[in-house]
């Protein structure tokens, strides 16, 4: 073999080792130099209807004392005027962002996510300035914005009816949640890392980290489902 | 064994079922339930609500009286239940089953389905927490 055809050969067997890498199941998909995040996504650590918030690591105002042992109370022996997803509201952001199922739709100006929990789908555009003067939402005003191959979601104006977490903890119209996404080289998991600032309620800056975990979607039962909260009458009781 | 554990707790009164659940406004909370105790009832299903956010499901029993009580059987979302093996023909009416469930902390007839064995043997669980899902 003369060193011409050696050198060919090693060329070939690189491109080829990098087209079936690049087009592998387990690589990191990508669309316009950052990772897309489009796919079915299960929330997999620090998911559910849980305690987000460890009470007695959170340096809570005056204010958010007073609050919080309001909302605990409620919440405790399950009043719906106080938790308000007891009676159909949404649960709102962060705590959807905690729960089931999630599909991600990623486009150059935008993304959507939507969820299969009891909850309207978020529409996160890539722009540097909140939306101004709008009313208050249960899932809140978010924009993004890329740090390299981190996304990086910013929610405020978050309606204050909504709780923090399951546990009760209550937030102002002064709530910031930022979301720091970055997704693992194999293209299977998310890490949000996720910072909660509220000057009104809390005295100190509360970081935690969700996961999600990509699912198959060519399932059906692994898919969205349809999930609308309703009060039925079941036997002549509203339930 | 499992019908002495039913006939303690259905010989409660059935009026704290009217006050618990004759309230005009629906919600959706677990708060009632007592977690850290888990029964069983034997009955028959009576009605059978599919809806989100949770199944409802009526069951009639045989008190140790033998009167009859209803149960009002509270249990996962939907999507949960279908990711568990449930379909929208897994209980009908008059279906034979028995019901694991957490009760009712005022001790009316009611429960949070955790488990259900059907009329053919099969045992389906209650739908998993939202992780699972």
């Amino acid at each position: 073999m003369r060193l011409r055809d050696f050198a060919f050969g090693g060329v070939a067997c690189a491109a080829w080792v990098w087209v079936v890498f690049a087009n592998s199941a387990d690589a990191q998909p990508r669309m316009g130099g950052h990772p897309d995040f489009s796919g079915l996504w299960q929330c997999r650590t620090n998911c559910g209807n849980g305690v987000l918030l460890p009470r007695d690591k959170m340096d809570m105002t005056p204010e958010g004392q007073r609050l919080y042992a309001i909302k605990k109370a409620g919440v405790d022996k399950g009043d719906p005027t106080i938790d308000t997803g007891l009676m159909c509201h949404p649960l709102g952001i962060p705590r959807l962002a905690m729960f089931g199922t999630f599909d991600i739709l990623q486009k150059d100006d935008h993304i959507a996510i939507v969820g299969e929990w009891l909850g309207p789908a978020r529409e996160i555009y890539f722009q540097a300035q909140h939306r101004k003067d709008y009313f208050p939402t249960f899932m809140g005003d978010s924009i993004a914005h890329w740090e390299s191959d981190a996304l990086v979601i910013d929610t405020n104006n978050i309606d204050e009816e909504t709780l923090v977490d399951s546990s009760g903890f209550p937030h102002s119209d002064e709530l910031h949640f930022i979301e720091r996404w970055t997704m693992s080289p194999d293209g299977k998991t998310i890490s949000s890392d996720w910072t909660l600032t509220d000057p009104k309620i809390f005295r100190a800056t509360f970081k935690r980290t969700v996961t999600y975990t990509r699912k198959d979607a060519t399932d059906e039962k692994q898919r969205i489902v349809e999930n609308v909260c309703q009060n039925v009458e079941v036997g002549g009781k509203l339930r | 064994m499992v019908m002495n554990r039913v006939m303690r707790v259905v010989g409660i009164p059935v009026l704290l079922w009217g006050a618990a659940m004759g309230s005009a406004s629906a919600h959706h909370s677990f708060a009632m339930f007592d977690s850290s105790k888990s029964i069983t009832v034997v009955g028959t299903v009576k009605n059978v609500a599919y809806a989100n956010p949770h199944v409802w499901v009526d069951m009639v029993a045989i008190n140790d009286k033998n009167e009859t009580v209803t149960w009002g059987m509270e249990g996962g979302n939907l999507g949960g239940l279908y990711r568990m093996g449930w379909t929208k023909d897994t209980l009908k009416v008059g279906d034979k089953i028995t019901m694991e469930v957490h009760p009712l902390k005022d001790g009316s007839p009611g429960g949070q389905i955790m488990r259900v064995t059907l009329a053919d043997g099969r045992v389906l669980g209650r739908g998993g927490p939202a992780q699972q899902q």
